[in-house]
């Protein structure tokens, strides 16, 4: 039986996953010692010898990290004290415990432990993992926490009958959603490149500026005969940097899309969804249904022409516009995402209404997005006539966008769900039942009222919707409506 | 406004104009009090900033009563705002929901179901007990923006109003 009233330890393999964990930090520390040793010559010796210090004093920090680290259960709380410097008492109440996950990284799979790691709600949520624990006493911990846990908040509720309090309902069945190596390919391929290349250019950028001194002692022969090359062949040059850039992170995208997302399986029981994911790390993530509060899918150009779409799960959090708290699942197919969409929301096969926002988002969307930035563009060119040029393409090219975009939005409804759509490149529909929201308002600036719009904002638990630029009659009636729904609904938003 | 777009849901049979609506006449003004304590917020704000510009004037070698005018006019527009503002501000309890409008140039209406009502606390701002005014927060799980809070009422009708939404948010708890 589970023990977990006195203080225990992790397993002592836990000492080499801890020390891995911090070797990751202390390389940062030598590859500072090689720069170092490189710019000021100091000999091999030198960096030989920080090296092994370093290694060694992460040991011994690792060690003790290990011996002061304790978990235990007091009172209907789960207890962890760590801190080597400051010792710090960290106690979550059961019925704070959001979800209980269990992963497992390439030391730990080495060594044959798994880590395991509690969310809890607060705001200030503070991280709780123990990183070292056999397989089984994870399992009977996760378990057992989320027993209590159900314990603790289904006091109040009474519609118990149809759930039993295991940690998971029934046995794992057939995937709703499985990725296979030719899908997570294919999620690879069309990740947004452009924003990665970005990213990595940020990167690549600041270790530039970082490191500048060095690359340029190493290269300084070459710098002085190229630079005159490179300056005047920049034209040449900028394309096939820009060429390596988006080679480098498209290939990027792909390894990284293998690691996240190799051999997805995501299924559908009756208490809760379970995602299973990962290359290296195969990391399992469980959501109980009713803290899903709404479902969200996108696409992009490139996805398109593969069929695919990305869903997103969103569950209550307190920390609602953090990414970390949705499950994402890319690379579902059609059928697959219609699938997961008529389990959830069966009520959908109704005929729905279909509100378009106001023509006025139109002119707001054209204005902003592309009649201001022309225009500011249009006055560089007082400064350099090639501007001009530059504002008319750009004008040319978001004009239509905008009023794709702003045509593209609608709210679709029927008594019990609704649909946002929203975009036309990336498009992207968000789908709630009423009853999930927490509640609704309805936003009216000054140049709105004079045209009769208003904004109709929709808060969940899991983050806020907009329904832009409404004609105010049906902002009133909606506002009406669904506030009629939440107070109607019996059903519990979590 | 056109009346005959009336929504209709053809599975529910719900006549939108059936519907509790939410009119903005039944929403209740804030305490006159709040004005002053709004007004005296503002006043003590411009004193210093009027010190400041009185000074500034001085090594500047302005005129003392330049810098003094200014400051004059920018609180008699702030004044005119404050009015026009405490004007459009207002909350009306019914029956199921709480709900409070303000926003002179974006306004903004919110309604919380007590069904959805996380907790609630009376806040007293030093300014505020001066005047006796409290302000009523309500919390949701929708985070802050979701959340209403009140201000300008009575103490007691801010302890009331609060007992008064708990007891009936616990009863769907």
């Amino acid at each position: 039986m589970l023990d977990l009233e006195k203080p225990q330890r992790q397993s002592s393999v836990g000492v080499i996953v801890i020390f891995f964990k911090n070797l990751r930090k202390a390389v940062n520390f030598i590859f500072y010692f090689f720069v170092v040793q490189f710019s000021m010559n100091t000999g091999m010796l030198f960096l030989w010898v920080a090296i092994v210090v370093i290694v060694l004093l992460t040991l011994v920090y690792s060690i003790l990290v290990y011996k002061r680290f304790v978990f235990y259960i007091d009172e209907g709380e789960f207890i962890i004290e760590k801190g080597l410097f400051n010792r710090e008492k960290i106690a979550v109440p059961f019925e704070r415990i959001q979800s209980v996950h269990i992963d497992q990284n390439v030391v730990q799979r080495a060594l044959k432990v798994v880590g395991l790691k509690i969310d809890t709600a607060g705001s200030g949520t503070k991280e709780l993992e123990i990183v070292a624990l056999p397989d089984t006493f994870a399992r009977s911990i996760q378990e057992y926490l989320i027993e209590k846990k159900n314990l603790q908040t289904d006091e109040s509720q009474f519609q118990e009958a149809e759930r039993d309090v295991e940690g998971r309902s029934e046995p794992l069945k057939e995937p709703i959603i499985s990725l296979k190596a030719i899908d997570v390919l294919k999620v690879g391929l069309t990740e947004n490149h452009l924003k990665t290349s970005l990213a990595l250019f940020a990167l690549i950028n600041g270790y530039y500026w970082q490191s500048q001194d060095f690359f340029f002692t190493l290269f300084q022969d070459y710098i002085t005969d190229g630079e005159e090359f490179i300056l005047s062949k920049w034209l040449m040059v900028l394309p096939l940097l820009l060429l390596s850039l988006l080679v480098i992170s498209i290939v990027i995208s792909v390894v990284m899309a293998f690691l996240k997302y190799h051999h997805l399986q995501f299924f559908l029981g009756l208490k809760e969804v379970v995602n299973v994911s990962g290359l290296l790390k195969r990391v399992e993530y469980q959501i109980p249904i009713s803290k899903i509060q709404y479902l969200k899918y996108s696409s992009n150009p490139l996805r398109k022409l593969f069929g695919i779409k990305t869903l997103v799960v969103k569950q209550a959090s307190s920390i609602a516009s953090s990414d970390k708290q949705s499950l994402m699942i890319p690379g579902c197919k059609q059928a697959q995402l219609d699938a997961v969409i008529r389990n959830f929301f069966p009520e959908l096969r109704q005929t729905s209404l279909t509100f378009k926002a106001n023509p006025y988002l139109k002119i707001q969307m054209v204005l902003f997005f592309s009649l201001l930035p022309s225009i500011f563009i249009g006055f560089l060119s007082l400064l350099n006539i090639n501007f001009l040029f530059l504002a008319i393409l750009v004008l040319m090219v978001s004009l239509p966008l905008s009023l794709k975009y702003a045509a593209n939005m609608r709210l679709a409804l029927t008594s019990e769900v609704m649909q946002l759509h929203k975009g036309w490149i990336f498009p992207k529909t968000e789908i709630l039942k009423h009853y999930k929201l927490q509640s609704v308002a309805i936003k009216q600036n000054v140049f709105q009222k004079r045209r009769n719009t208003a904004h109709l904002d929709f808060y969940t638990a899991a983050g806020s919707l907009r329904m832009w630029q409404l004609d105010a009659d049906v902002a009133d009636e909606l506002y009406n409506y669904l506030l009629y729904k939440i107070e109607s609904s019996n059903e519990k938003w979590m | 406004m056109e009346s005959n777009s009336h929504i209709k849901f053809e599975n529910s049979v719900i006549e939108m104009a059936s519907l509790p609506q939410l009119e903005h006449s039944d929403f209740h003004k804030l305490e006159k009090d709040y004005l002053w304590l709004r007004i005296l917020f503002v006043s003590i704000l411009f004193l210093i900033f009027g010190s400041i510009s009185i000074i500034f004037g001085i090594i500047s070698n302005l005129e003392w009563w330049q810098p003094i005018s200014v400051v004059v006019f920018i609180f008699l527009l702030v004044y005119l705002l404050e009015n026009k503002g405490f004007a459009v501000k207002g909350y009306v309890l019914r029956q199921n929901d709480i709900s409070f409008k303000s926003g002179l140039f974006f306004f903004a209406m919110t309604s919380v179901p007590f069904n959805r009502v996380q907790h609630i606390e009376v806040y007293q701002s030093p300014l505020a007990r001066l005047f006796d005014l409290g302000e009523v927060k309500v919390y949701t799980a929708g985070g802050s923006s979701s959340d209403i809070s009140i201000p300008g009422l009575k103490v007691e009708d801010a302890h009331r109003l609060k007992d008064h939404i708990s007891k009936l948010s616990i009863t769907y708890a």
